[in-house]
């Protein structure tokens, strides 16, 4: 029975990402990094707020391409980005109600 | 292969869809499926078990990175305060830090990632060259990385910026400090894979051993991403 | 009723494969692993489920009496106002050893031990999906917990508090705060213990999501399983938070950090946060547990479905969520501020409503129940009454004026004992009376079981109940003298021989059990008529669990099988069944020569490391580094043993882990 091999593997084999998928997405990352410094450089002449969500948005977009094509997460099951999204956006919403109330008194925030 | 007679339930609730022996076929799969843990999230037992891992790991590095950024600015505060009085105050983070080397070697831990994710796919594709190749990159990478997070280190306390200066050191020490035990602990772990694939032990069957240890590795890059972005690169004023 | 075998050629010729990859390795065969699985030192090697279910409960059960005898003597220190049984030292001792053993070292063991015996018996699985890292567990358990009660024989016991707040706790070590070594004790003990109960957790949750038996969808698994597998989820992402605070803390102590010092900057209110963000979740996961437990018990001696399958479970998960959202109702005295104050204070009614409609639930099942009194039942009625007094006080707290009164005094303690003693113990003795026939194929004593029921009922109220008014006129917590004037005497010297009745009855459940163990009435596989796959294997329950890999097609699929329903819903006994007809039992080595079944094999590495980091954990208290070294080199070899230890079929957490 072919069931032999679908067993031992994982019973899901989705589409293989090249190689050269990887090196594309690793030159992403890297010019997104150097977009970051960059700012980091130029960051006396940008509005502070902007400056923050501009290198908050890079981070997350980094975060995103790490997770979703180094580990997988966009060609594995749903359940597991479902669980993913969920937990870290509960982690994201538990820990800013904490430095909110803490912070509540003094104004500082970036 | 069993047979439809060998089949036989007196449950009245089992609904039977198509024929006996389509029935009889799945069965024998599940059976098989479940007694291996490849069935129901169709995810192995031990892919689940890294994720729910890294997730409580996740949650571990919360709690740091909060007080980190409950605490930012206040040893800048408490240092003002002491100039005013004629104080020296201690140096604080911002006072020490060194962009460019620290840029240099998160670009080096970004890239092992991809060196990670090169051998997976080298060892999904049976290529024992290539997947020890990558899995040695992945290690030098990190080592490096480590390397110059223990340079850097000594560097600031050589400055006067110390675990127990103030509260900017306290912070960054301790949560740099577990992130770089991660990396450590993630180096072994690749070593230990490669010692494996070195005495023939690692085959294209066991990419999965191969896929979690990347799992873990993309983790502690993505942590160092976060790090990066909210210590170095957003500025305390 | 015929059914297929489950083990076919197939999947032994893949198994075949792997073994004789392995054989050929020179370093497996340096090291011979353990093979027997009878005998006492089996015990310290097996990977089963079920032995080691056993010693989580028997160990569990040990620190309960420690846990037990230091509350008996702050209840000797309270009878009297000024008294001086204990100094103020050992009584802050006491007090925190009693809760931290009750939580860390009764509380999430047993569950752990509870869970594992039933949780693969329960949805027709063979194990958990990593036996040896089950294992592993177990021992951080019994080493973590040694660990943590040796500081009374190596510079005192831990003294502040079991939440340890700051900065009492994070105070430099040679301070003069809190001196000795107790609070190092606690930190990287209770960091010991975290390890082993998430790896639990991540157990169960691998072994619930992938190891079901053909059938067993997930609104088809028992109540106790679904409970398990909220909790763990919950610990999994609730104990890191916990873990982060207490490194924290020790630094703060021993490295000269200032994480909660304010002269700095610090805050230790930071700490209150972290420690309630995985605290408020941590009763959750005690108490969900308990309710699975009583959802089990109760529909069987009400010989009637649990009422409102699907309604418990949801209600169940919500409280999983909402537990999130309530922490800092233990800091409304904190100074907040009145926003967090109102938000939180709301959110904490919320906690209350899917708890309630699992009450109303029970009741639904109790209601129009053909009942049935026996030891599992009382405990289980009872919990219904005690928790939804504990319940009741606790809305009392939920609303945050009243609570600034109630805080840090007795009102408090009587909550919380209402709802984790007179609730999860009552819903874990129950449990103990209900399973014990099938683990160890023989019943309690039920004569002896309801005497000791009334007898901890009513030395139980006799402790708590007065609690509620001591209170509320203002005796306060964790605090070793009361003056007379306070006007509470009375009402403590009630206590105190309310907790000498619970004593008395709890030493009397443990002779019940240890008697029956040897003397017990034997009885069969199913000696309650009862509703759940665990019921239909013979009694002890084998080695391998199932001959057979059961089919399940509805809930209590086990009674579905034995009954089915006439036309006025009435369950009868269905044709060719026979109530006294006892499942095959053969031995194991004839399940895997004959029947194909695959066993884990035995390991002794799941004891080593444990071992090797217990020893790390005595040279980082004692601040001796050539311990540390050892620790850390026996617990890596220790890894690597275990990593290069042959699989066994059931995929086990390969790597460095």
């Amino acid at each position: 029975m072919q069931e032999t091999n679908t067993l031992t593997e994982h019973s899901q084999e989705h589409a293989h990402r090249s190689p050269a998928q990887y090196v594309v997405i690793a030159v992403v990352l890297s010019a997104l990094t150097g977009l970051e410094i960059f700012l980091y450089y130029v960051e006396s002449s940008i509005n502070r707020t902007l400056l923050v969500f501009m290198l908050l948005f890079l981070a997350g977009i980094k975060f995103f391409l790490v997770a979703a094509y180094f580990m997988h997460l966009k060609d594995d099951p749903k359940l597991f980005r479902r669980w993913f999204i969920i937990g870290g956006v509960g982690a994201l919403i538990v820990f800013t109600i904490t430095l909110v109330s803490l912070n509540i008194q003094d104004q500082r925030f970036f | 292969m069993t047979t439809p007679q060998d089949v036989e339930t007196n449950d009245a609730l089992t609904t039977v869809h198509g024929s006996e022996i389509d029935e009889a076929v799945e069965l024998v799969a599940e059976d098989i499926a479940v007694t291996t843990g490849t069935k129901n999230a169709k995810i192995s037992n031990a892919k689940l078990a890294i994720w729910l891992f890294l997730a409580s790991d996740f949650l571990f590095f919360g709690g740091f990175i909060s007080a980190y950024l409950l605490y930012r600015g206040r040893s800048l505060e408490i240092a003002d305060a002491a100039l005013a009085e004629g104080v020296e105050p201690g140096k604080i983070l911002s006072d020490v830090l060194d962009i460019p080397f620290t840029s240099a070697t998160s670009f080096i831990l970004l890239m092992s990632s991809l060196t990670m994710v090169l051998a997976l796919a080298a060892i999904k594709r049976n290529d024992m060259r290539r997947t020890q190749l990558w899995l040695i990159a992945t290690a030098l990478f990190g080592t490096i990385f480590l390397g110059g997070q223990i340079f850097e280190f000594t560097e600031f306390v050589r400055e006067g910026f110390t675990l127990t200066t103030n509260l900017s050191g306290t912070t960054f020490f301790v949560l740099t400090g577990l992130h770089g035990a991660h990396v450590t602990v993630g180096i072994f772990w690749l070593m230990s894979l490669m010692g494996l694939s070195m005495s023939g032990k690692l085959t294209s069957k066991d990419s999965e051993k191969v896929e979690i240890a990347g799992l873990y590795w993309h983790f502690v890059d993505v942590i160092w991403i976060v790090i990066f972005t909210l210590i170095y690169l957003i500025p305390v004023n | 009723m015929t059914v297929i075998a489950p083990e076919t050629k197939l999947e032994r010729n893949i198994l075949k494969k792997d073994a004789n990859r392995i054989k050929g390795s020179a370093l497996t065969a340096l090291i011979k692993r353990p093979t027997k699985t009878t005998g006492p030192f089996s015990w310290v090697t097996s990977v089963d489920h079920k032995k080691i279910g056993i010693l989580y409960i028997a160990v569990a059960l040990l620190f309960f009496v420690a846990g037990g005898i230091e509350a008996l003597l702050i209840r000797l220190q309270l009878f009297s106002p000024n008294s001086s049984v204990l100094t103020a030292v050992q009584y802050n001792q006491m007090f925190t050893m009693h809760g931290t053993t009750m939580v860390f070292l009764v509380g999430m063991p047993i569950i752990a031990g509870f869970g594992n015996y039933l949780i693969p018996l329960m949805i027709g699985a063979r194990d958990v999906a990593f036996p040896r890292l089950n294992m592993f567990g177990f021992w951080v358990f019994l080493f973590g917990g040694v660990f943590i009660y040796s500081s009374f024989f190596l510079g005192g016991a831990p003294d502040g508090g079991w939440f340890g707040y700051t900065p009492l706790t994070s105070s430099p070590y040679d301070s003069g705060i809190l001196p000795g070594n107790g609070t190092n004790f606690w930190a990287i003990g209770l960091l010991l213990l975290a390890v082993g109960s998430t790896t639990s957790a991540l157990n169960f949750i691998v072994t619930v999501t992938n190891m079901r038996a053909p059938g067993m969808k997930l609104m088809r698994m028992p109540v106790f399983v679904w409970m398990m597998t909220i909790i763990s989820f919950l610990t999994v992402f609730a104990l890191p938070v916990f873990s982060a605070a207490l490194i924290m803390v020790f630094f703060d102590r021993n490295f000269g950090t200032t994480f909660f010092f304010s002269a700095t900057g610090g805050d230790p209110l930071l700490y209150q946060h972290m420690f309630w963000i995985f605290g408020h979740p941590e009763v959750y996961i005690l108490i969900l547990p308990g309710m699975g437990i009583v959802s089990e018990i109760l529909p069987v001696f009400s010989r009637k479905p649990l009422f409102g399958y699907s309604v418990i479970v949801f209600s169940g998960i919500a409280i999983g969520f909402v537990s999130w959202g309530v922490w800092a109702h233990h800091m409304f005295a904190s100074g907040l501020g009145p926003v967090a104050v109102s938000a939180f204070s709301v959110s904490t009614m919320l906690v209350g409503v899917p708890t309630g409609v699992k009450i109303f639930n029970w009741l639904g099942t109790l209601w129009g129940g053909s009942i049935k009194f026996t030891s599992a039942m009382l405990y289980s009625v009872g919990f219904i009454a005690m928790f939804t007094i504990g319940g009741l006080s606790g809305v009392t707290h939920a609303v945050s004026p009243a609570d600034t009164q109630q805080t840090d005094t007795y009102y408090i303690i009587a909550h919380f004992h209402y709802v984790l003693f007179g609730g999860l113990v009552f819903a874990l003795f129950g449990g103990v009376h209900y399973w014990f026939p099938k683990v160890f194929g023989r019943m309690m004593s039920e004569k002896l079981g309801k005497i000791t029921f009334w007898i901890i009922f009513v030395g139980f109220n006799l402790t708590f109940a007065p609690m509620h008014l001591s209170g509320l006129a203002g005796q306060a917590r964790r605090t070793w003298r009361y003056q007379e004037e306070l006007g509470v005497t009375f009402l403590n010297q009630m206590a105190t021989v309310g907790a000498f009745l619970i004593a008395f009855g709890v030493l009397l459940l443990v002779i019940n059990i240890v008697k029956s163990k040897f003397k017990g009435e034997v009885t069969g596989s199913d000696p309650w008529d009862a509703r759940t796959l665990e019921w239909s294997i013979p009694s002890p329950a084998p080695e391998y669990n199932f001959l057979e890999v059961p089919r399940v097609s509805s809930v209590d699929d086990f009674w579905h099988k034995k009954y089915e329903e006439d036309p006025d819903g009435r369950s009868i006994l269905r044709d060719g069944v026979d109530l006294k007809e006892e499942p095959l039992r053969v031995t194991t080595e004839e399940a895997v020569s004959k029947y194909g079944v695959h066993l884990p094999s035995p390991s002794i590495w799941p004891m080593i490391v444990p071992l090797g980091m217990t020893i790390g954990a005595y040279g980082l208290v004692l601040f001796n580094w050539y311990t540390c070294a050892i620790g850390v080199a026996v617990t890596a070899a220790g890894l690597i043993g275990w990593a290069i230890e042959p699989d066994t079929e059931n995929a086990e957490h390969g790597g460095a882990h």
